[in-house]
């Protein structure tokens, strides 16, 4: 799955360390994300929704 | 390099500090029992003094398991596919060391399968981690 985390977390100006904090996982986690080679699961996907003030599918997307 | 935040810093202190506790345990009981079932008549009370030392191993179980259950979701799925393929690596060896007893290796006990997993484990968990960095 393709996702513009990446985007998002350069437009607000956070690290992965800042993101990971946020979320309560680790920086590698997030670093897992953003290279697309792991999915998150549900709860921590609406997570990032919710910090990022968007929905799911705008962040998250088909290849 | 990974920066480690607190409470992920916080998690594996507490998990160094209950493995040590729990292995502390363990030698005690492990000391204990040798040499009360040196002195002991057969029967069911010496057996179950001898199986003692299982008792803190399970604890190193429930040990594992909160120190699982304190990771995130990335970090669970790594432990759970370090297991399973730590499981199938001391099936292949366990499986080579039986056949090997053919032809005249001495025969090992099975407590090693189980010291065999406990290494291979950390071992695929460092490996698949690299997947990730």
């Amino acid at each position: 799955m393709k996702n513009k985390l990446r985007i998002l977390r350069a437009e607000r100006q956070w690290t992965q360390a800042d993101l990971a904090e946020r979320l309560n996982v680790s920086r590698q986690t997030i670093n897992a994300i953003e290279t697309e080679k792991y999915d998150p699961s549900l709860p921590l996907a609406f997570a990032l929704a919710q910090i990022f003030k968007m929905p799911i599918e705008s962040i998250f997307f088909d290849k | 390099m990974n920066k480690q935040f607190p409470h992920e810093k916080a998690a594996c202190r507490r998990y160094l500090f209950e493995v040590i506790l729990v292995m502390m345990c363990y030698g005690v009981v492990l000391t204990v029992s040798l040499m009360l079932v040196r002195t002991m008549q057969p029967g069911w009370l010496r057996a179950l003094v001898a199986i003692a030392p299982v008792a803190p191993i399970a604890g190193l179980f429930v040990v594992f398991g909160r120190y699982y259950c304190r990771q995130d979701e990335l970090w669970r799925r790594i432990w759970l596919e370090a297991v399973a393929l730590a499981a199938g690596a001391m099936t292949l060896i366990v499986m080579a060391g039986g056949f090997l007893e053919n032809i005249g290796l001495p025969r090992l006990s099975s407590f090693w399968t189980y010291c065999l997993l406990v290494c291979l484990t950390p071992i695929f968990a460092f490996i698949l981690a690299r997947r990730y960095r």
